[in-house]
């Protein structure tokens, strides 16, 4: 970007909301962006002549015409379970919290960890690796341990799907990652694995060939194993 | 009805925005020779050539400030969609998207006996605001074969 014209006097940023907020006319307008003198900066700083290079840089840009890009693109958070990454659509994701304290239910065992406090409202903390056959029996009596130390790439993935929510602890995430759905691939028939039918296809991503949960079957399973 | 407002000379001028493709940066414009002043050039948006018309040299206001709130309205000059057939409209001061009350059939004429006339007016709070109707704006200019 070329360099724009600055504003000389930035009050917002001395005694405003970015400053040490000892303005008084804070008081009446509570927030900066609320406050005239910020509009009439906003209104100067656009009256001002441009810049040199503006039109330049602009006449380039907009002539260029845009890239083609793949329309039918699908969005997914990609996590990982013990050693196997996988992915689910971002539509189901509420959000990613840091570990919390999982208050286990009695007589209820499984794949049901416990009960989980999200901004207030509980959920269910559901195992989904022991669902999906990747946890080994070593890694599920350490989760058991309650006072172990977690992880520091330890999350909760906080979903939801129509009235359903649940809650699954994963290992690490990474990003969400956007890709065509035409490079979605098959389910490998060597995968022998519970998990086979909840999986939609495999996509690679940074080298890594990741598993795209299928969220409709996930969550008709969790619905019918759980309720 | 959902209006861009702008400022055209002294006057302040909305624009149904259904009839914005979009707003755009000033370019540099690539003159056209032997054309009148107010068609301010042509650019190339998108690998399309666009033809732009500076609107206060239309009305006889002198040439758009070149300023950063001076801007590019893009509209269509048809019903299509998409890049084709669009037209530039450069202006001053764009830089607002206002609720409006009324429309097109409730404005009301207000025209000088020789100037251009922008559209007809309407009351936007204490201020007069010019509702620009682009299909009456051009159609002598067009007939002759500048814009076509």
């Amino acid at each position: 970007m070329t360099a724009l014209p600055v504003v000389v006097d930035d009050c917002w940023n001395r005694i405003g909301i970015r400053g040490d907020q000892s303005c008084p006319e804070l008081a009446k307008v509570v927030h900066c962006h609320n406050c005239p003198v910020f509009t009439d900066a906003g209104r100067r700083f656009l009256n001002s002549p441009s810049p040199p290079g503006y039109l330049e840089e602009w006449t380039e840009r907009l002539a260029a015409s845009p890239q083609e890009s793949e329309t039918d693109l699908e969005s997914v958070l990609i996590f990982r379970l013990h050693d196997e990454w996988l992915a689910l659509t971002v539509h189901t994701l509420v959000e990613v919290t840091p570990p919390r304290t999982v208050h286990r239910v009695p007589h209820r065992g499984g794949l049901l960890d416990g009960i989980v406090n999200i901004r207030g409202e509980l959920a269910l903390c559901v195992n989904i690796g022991r669902m999906l056959g990747i946890r080994n029996g070593d890694l599920d009596s350490r989760q058991r341990t309650e006072d172990r130390e977690p992880s520091p790439t330890e999350r909760l993935l906080v979903t939801r799907r129509d009235a359903d929510r649940w809650v699954f602890p994963v290992d690490e995430v990474d990003l969400v990652h956007r890709f065509p759905r035409s490079q979605l691939a098959a389910v490998p028939a060597t995968v022998r694995r519970a998990s086979g039918h909840l999986t939609r296809g495999v996509f690679d991503c940074n080298n890594r060939t990741i598993g795209l949960l299928d969220e409709v079957r996930l969550f008709e399973a969790l619905r019918t194993r759980l309720r | 009805m959902l209006v861009l407002a702008f400022q055209v000379g002294s006057e302040s001028v909305g624009l149904d925005i259904r009839r914005v493709h979009a707003v755009v940066p000033r370019v540099r414009l690539q003159p056209v020779s032997g054309s009148p002043a107010w068609l301010a050039g042509a650019f190339v948006y998108r690998g399309v050539m666009v033809p732009v018309v500076d609107l206060c040299q239309l009305i006889g206001a002198g040439e758009c400030p070149p300023e950063l709130s001076s801007r590019i309205v893009l509209i269509h000059r048809d019903d299509s969609s998409g890049t084709a057939n669009l037209l530039g409209l450069l202006a001053a001061h764009v830089a607002d998207i206002r609720e409006i009350d009324g429309d097109l059939t409730a404005a009301q004429p207000l025209s000088g006996r020789e100037a251009i006339n922008l559209g007809p007016t309407l009351v936007d709070g204490t201020t007069i605001m010019r509702l620009l109707d682009p299909d009456r704006l051009f159609p002598r200019q067009m007939d002759s074969g500048v814009l076509v």
